[in-house]
């Protein structure tokens, strides 16, 4: 005789019987194996759509609006948390949509990434039947049976984010405070509240009241950051992501930032030190392999004004290491090695340059400003004079060939040039109007 | 001292782990004993012959099965792998925070699912295996689950 079904089993059923779902994975018996579990559990195939792209996936949540959204971390063509944006987008009652990522990538800043974004539940693959569905039903029953504190603060967040009221919500979050042992997330929506109402101090209060319940809340220590980044209070700032980083994992988004306040609060060995961190990294983001490359190179400026070459030369060797043959990083170290009247090194970084990337204006520009600084000005104009005529149109090429024209003689090609530049690129005419002839 | 409230000399750990960025690395080849095909280091053999696969083909673990005490696995291959009734032998190998696992099991196919005519889904049922073996296989994913549950739950802060 079959077990009757609990309280929470028949709530579940009822929920799930009439939700329509997306299934998005690339692997099909991923795919096909969470469609099979999700109709074991209740589901409605005719309610079921699988996709097996980013792109289907996509145009399916924007056609059918789905209730909830399965899907791996990445999925062919994009991420799976920009899914998660968008089901937000066609079904913007939270209290209806659930997000599920269950994916074979367990690493913790899989993890921290998908935490940003509140998805509902994280499950890895391989997976078993029994956990796929308790975490589910779990996720599920949190969201139509909310306990009176968590009840509370989504009308709270309804208040504020959806209706734009944010006394209201302010009422609603100082109510929950009462109905938690450790309201540490109320407190969280109360500085959020504030930070809306422009009342800063007092969000601040808000946030450090919430990390006394929990000392190392997320959403409190994120909050108090980027608050105090809007207020330019970096050193604060700085001190609260190394924390947040201390004990919660990376994610690129929060290393970008850690990277950014080392840079702007002057803490060049920290950088060093995250260095040699990030060396340790098998997989890089795009985007964190530029913060790096950027923070080196920043580094390396910083101890080139205060004369260290050597230790500036060993950071720019490093960042064109890590730039793997990034064209724009490369050229920001040649172009900081030629204003220090370092040419020789300068020269070295042209060797860097993908041979794809060389009859590309970066490699071109950076070869010739390199040579003006070593070579006869007489070679230069000729060098020059050949790359314009390819149709390279950059404003240090123009300045550049309009110094080299100064020095051969040429006043008037050099004041034409200055001029065609202050035409082509506004911003910098002052840059141009100070190299020209009647000035100097 | 909770873990909300950890001593201020409690730092947990660097500020960039090289560590977070890493996930359970699975390895697998897949030997189905009936018919002598074999799948593993990127290329399908069949007796001395063999012929590259993409990227896409390699063999995923899915699934754990479990019935009653039986133990089994799905696993997706490439097509033409397997039939009901097929015996496999599956070698797994699992990397994460220093520790490898690595075992070899034989079962046989209860169920075999083509999927658009691109690969297989294949459900089996574990006949000789090292039950502790695949137990410590079965306890690295679960507490790699709930150790996710609860950060994530400690992130989202409810």
């Amino acid at each position: 005789m079959a077990k009757p079904k609990s309280n929470n089993e028949k709530l579940f059923d009822t929920y799930i019987r009439d939700k329509k779902i997306v299934v998005a994975d690339a692997s099909n018996a991923s795919r096909a194996g969470l469609a099979r579990a999700m109709s074991n559990m209740g589901a409605q195939t005719q309610f079921m759509t699988l996709a097996n792209t980013y792109e289907v996936a996509r145009d399916a949540i924007a056609k059918h609006k789905p209730n909830i959204v399965i899907c791996d971390f990445e999925i062919g063509g994009g991420r799976g948390l920009d899914l998660l944006q968008q089901q937000r987008k066609e079904n913007p009652d939270s209290k209806n949509s659930l997000f599920v990522l269950v994916t074979g990538n367990s690493s913790q800043s899989a993890v921290a990434q998908a935490a940003e974004e509140d998805v509902d539940t994280f499950l890895l693959k391989p997976y078993t039947i029994e956990v796929l569905r308790q975490s589910i039903m779990k996720a599920v029953l949190a969201k139509i049976q909310p306990s009176e504190y968590m009840k509370t603060i989504n009308e709270g967040k309804a208040k504020l984010f959806e209706e734009g009221k944010p006394e209201d919500a302010i009422a609603l979050f100082k109510k929950a405070r009462t109905l938690d042992k450790k309201p540490a997330l109320a407190f969280f929506y109360l500085g959020q509240a504030e930070e809306i109402k422009k009342a800063l101090d007092l969000a601040e209060g808000d946030y450090q009241q919430g990390l006394s319940y929990n000392k190392i809340h997320y959403k409190c220590m994120v909050g108090l950051f980027e608050m105090l980044m809007g207020q330019k209070k970096y050193a604060k700032a700085y001190d609260v992501v190394k924390k947040i980083s201390r004990y919660f994992p990376a994610n690129p988004q929060r290393l970008a930032s850690v990277l950014r306040l080392a840079i702007m609060t002057g803490a060049y060995e920290d950088i060093e030190r995250y260095y040699q961190a990030f060396t340790g990294i098998d997989q890089r983001d795009e985007m964190l392999v530029k913060y790096v490359c950027a923070a080196l190179v920043v580094c390396g400026k910083y101890y080139l004004k205060n004369s260290h070459n050597a230790r500036a030369l060993e950071l720019f060797e490093k960042a064109g290491i890590t730039a793997g043959g990034r064209t724009k990083i490369l050229r920001e170290i040649i172009t900081t090695l030629l204003q220090a009247e370092l040419p020789a090194e300068a020269e070295k970084y042209l060797k860097r340059f993908p041979s794809a990337n060389q009859s590309e204006a970066d490699f071109l520009v950076c070869e010739f400003m390199v040579h003006s600084a070593i070579s006869p000005p007489a070679m230069s104009v000729d060098r020059g004079r050949k790359i314009l005529a390819q149709g390279i149109s950059d404003p240090d090429l123009y300045k550049g060939l309009a110094k080299v024209y100064l020095q051969t003689n040429l006043k008037d090609a050099a004041s034409s040039l200055l001029d065609k530049g202050k035409e082509l690129w506004p911003n910098l005419a002052k840059d141009f109007e100070a190299l020209l002839p009647e000035k100097k | 001292m909770s873990k909300e409230n950890p001593k201020d000399s409690d730092s947990q750990g660097p500020i960039i782990n090289p560590d977070d960025f890493r996930s359970i690395v699975l390895l697998m080849e897949f030997e189905n004993l009936t018919t002598k095909v074999s799948i593993r280091d990127g290329k399908r053999y069949f007796g001395t012959k063999s012929e590259p696969l993409k990227p896409e083909d390699e063999i995923r673990f899915i699934e754990f099965l479990e019935e009653d005490t039986d133990q089994g696995m799905v696993i997706e291959c490439p097509p033409n792998a397997g039939s009901s009734g097929h015996q496999v032998k599956i070698m797994v190998q699992s990397h994460f925070r220093g520790n490898t696992i690595k075992q070899e099991v034989i079962g046989m196919i209860t169920e075999s699912e083509s999927l658009e005519k691109t690969s297989q889904r294949l459900s089996i049922r574990l006949t000789q295996f090292d039950s502790v073996a695949w137990a410590n296989l079965k306890e690295l994913f679960a507490t790699r689950q709930r150790e996710v549950l609860e950060l994530l739950q400690s992130m989202r802060g409810h």
